[in-house]
């Protein structure tokens, strides 16, 4: 009995861990879920599912839920796609190659709260670098129909760090010589790229998608500092939602509902995505 | 009309070092061409700058009487055969044969037919849906062999094709090569270090060493005539022996005497060897080369006639090889290995002392200094 027992005390310390910072703040946030709140922040009336149906039927909920789906698609795409070239492109043996992947390395590197007072500057409509370089005359970031793309692009770029070395592993383990034998073969590097290449990459792309789609809709510190949700909840996307209710309005029911909405979101996709992994990526 | 033609091609790296100098080949059609060599011989370099690989520093290449220095790898016709097979893991091995088709466009029925072809000749037909992590090392071999000759080629180009195999399978697969060869009537460029394969698949030998090209020459004329020291240890196992002497005239014979003539070891020369001898080496130092086959002991030696040419070479012998029909007994003379080739029902034992009998028509003597065989009669023989 004692040694049965005994391997389970390794796991205590650990678990401990979980359980503070994970498992009772989630179950708290599914408590709180169900109720009403006081300012404090204390669960004072049982409304059962009464938040979820407020949400589900609110416009602005809606209007989040849509703004956020746009956002995690244009940052999704762009940050793999800016990480994929980046990668191909250093994946040669050229002069100065290191600091040319240590600069597509870097946004990994910069805290998302000071590349976002970066932007803020560089996107300011009449000091802004933007505008000077392109000649135009834009409110990038109070303007409805630019925030959520400039908020988004800058995520992307920040995210496109961390794709790009990904893809450089990816593409590092690939053996040189099946370029070697296609390009005897009678492969352009076009065809190179998509026949070989891509598919080759394919376990990491996957793994690098279902990462950069929960970083995505996790995003939080540019959209505080750039938009804070606005112009007219432009940008309000879940997680600054969240963050409104909870520390704005002091609807922490509320807020804890979106949280468990957003979680339960984020579950689906990554089930559906290992799902179809085992049909996509190949070998 | 030669199909391709090396002439003076060199590599050379930001070092300055060659790392391969002024190779000069001619590879007609239907000719199995080996380069064989040790490790960093530039062997592989000079496939590779054939292939469109390597850049070539200098010197030129003509492909079919095209200077074909900088075409592309894919527009030389040919196709290749890595050490590593080189399969594309993400593809089958229906996809992998007919990876080279489908990017020239050709339709889909007739890359259907020749790939099933293809795979019958190499009887992996029941393998086509496979990935190539899926295949053993002798499979995945055939894939890639079939790769490679489903576009029919003008040359193929093999990079050690067989290293990555266990004995058993590259003893098969050497026959099976050796019979596509025939089958196929294609022309191959072929790399080794192994010199088994060299001697029983090539056409012609190229023997190289440090970046240069020893000799070419077919494999019996290389075995029976090697332009040098290098090309004679390198080809043949066991290799041949090698023995320091110096010649010199006594009573009207020429006289190899082994170990500075004290010890009364030495050898009388005969013929047009003697004269060769006389003329090109005479007090000169040189070294002995005899094949394992042709030294014999007293008895076969006094069958055969030549027991005087030999005086007092008694050796000890220290180990006994059997390799099936032959035995080899292996002794040390000046410190180096050396061997002589018994029948298997040889009774000699380690540890006796024999006499040993070298044919005085099948030796070679070797300059000490330019290590260049004395009797090398040149290219064309």
């Amino acid at each position: 009995m004692e040694k049965k027992a005994f391997p389970y005390c390794y796991l205590i310390p650990s678990f401990l861990v979980f359980c503070v910072f994970l498992f009772y703040p989630f179950f708290k946030t599914v408590y709180l879920s169900l109720y009403k709140t006081n300012n404090m922040g204390e669960a004072k009336i049982f409304v059962g599912l009464g938040n979820y149906i407020d949400l589900l039927t609110s416009s602005s909920f809606q209007n989040s839920l849509r703004v956020t789906i746009i956002f995690v698609v244009i940052v999704v795409f762009t940050s793999m796609f800016l990480g994929l070239v980046t990668a191909v492109l250093c994946n040669k043996n050229f002069p100065a190659i290191r600091f040319f992947s240590t600069a597509y390395a870097m946004p990994m590197a910069i805290a998302s709260s000071s590349a976002a007072m970066i932007f803020n500057i560089m996107l300011n409509p009449s000091v802004g670098i933007v505008n000077k370089l392109l000649g135009l005359d834009i409110n990038w970031l109070n303007d409805k129909s630019t925030a959520l793309f400039c908020v988004a692009f800058l995520t992307a770029w920040l995210n496109s760090g961390i794709n790009f070395l990904y893809f450089s592993a990816g593409l590092g383990n690939i053996d040189e010589t099946i370029y070697e034998r296609a390009s005897i073969d009678g492969a352009s590097s076009v065809q190179q790229f998509f026949f070989l290449t891509l598919p080759n990459l394919s376990p990491i792309l996957f793994y690098t998608l279902v990462v950069n789609i929960i970083q995505a809709f996790q995003s939080f510190g540019q959209i505080k500092i750039l938009t804070e949700g606005g112009p007219t909840e432009s940008t309000n996307v879940i997680v600054y939602s969240i963050y409104r209710d909870a520390f704005f309005n002091y609807k922490f029911g509320d807020a804890a509902a979106q949280s468990i909405i957003l979680f339960i979101i984020i579950m689906i996709i990554t089930l559906i995505m290992f799902k179809i992994e085992k049909k996509g990526v190949k070998y | 009309m030669a199909e391709i033609v090396l002439k003076n091609i060199c590599k050379k790296y930001d070092n300055e070092l060659y790392a391969v100098k002024d190779v000069n080949l001619e590879i007609e059609e239907k000719d199995f061409v080996i380069l064989v060599g040790p490790s960093g011989c530039g062997k592989s370099t000079t496939l590779r700058m054939v292939a469109g690989l390597e850049e070539i520093s200098s010197g030129e290449l003509w492909i079919d009487g095209e200077l074909s220095n900088y075409s592309e790898p894919k527009d030389r016709g040919m196709s290749m055969v890595f050490q590593n097979y080189a399969l594309y893991p993400n593809m089958t091995v229906y996809g992998n044969i007919a990876f080279s088709l489908k990017v020239r466009k050709v339709p889909k029925n007739e890359i259907d037919k020749r790939v099933h072809e293809v795979a019958k000749v190499l009887e992996i037909e029941h393998l086509l849906d496979r990935r190539p992590n899926e295949l053993s090392g002798g499979q995945k071999q055939r894939v890639a062999i079939g790769s490679a000759i489903i576009r029919e080629p003008k040359v193929l180009l093999m990079d050690e094709p067989l290293s990555n195999l266990d004995a058993k399978l590259r003893s098969q697969m050497r026959v099976e090569l050796a019979k596509l060869h025939h089958d196929l009537g294609a022309t191959i460029l072929y790399v080794t270090h192994d010199q088994t394969e060299a001697m029983t698949l090539g056409t012609k030998i190229v023997v190289m060493k440090l970046g240069i090209v020893q000799q070419i020459a077919p494999p019996k004329e290389i075995y029976d005539n090697p332009a040098n020291l290098f090309v004679a240890g390198f080809l043949g196992s066991p290799s041949m022996n090698f023995i320091n002497a110096e010649v010199h005239m006594g009573n009207d014979d020429v006289i190899l005497y082994f170990n500075r003539m004290t010890t009364g070891k030495k050898f009388i020369l005969r013929d047009e060897k003697a004269d060769i001898a006389a003329k090109k080496a005479l007090n000169k130092s040189v070294v002995l080369g005899v094949r394992p086959e042709d030294v014999y002991t007293y008895d076969k030696a006094k069958k055969l006639g030549f027991e005087r040419n030999t005086v007092g070479m008694e050796v000890v012998i220290e180990s006994r090889e059997m390799h099936g029909a032959h035995t080899f007994l292996y002794y040390t003379v000046d410190g180096k290995q050396n061997s002589i080739c018994v029948s298997h029902d040889d009774k000699t034992k380690v540890g006796d002392k024999i006499n040993i009998y070298f044919d005085p028509d099948k030796i070679h003597i070797f300059d000490s200094q330019t290590e260049q065989n004395i009797f090398y009669k040149g290219e064309n023989n």
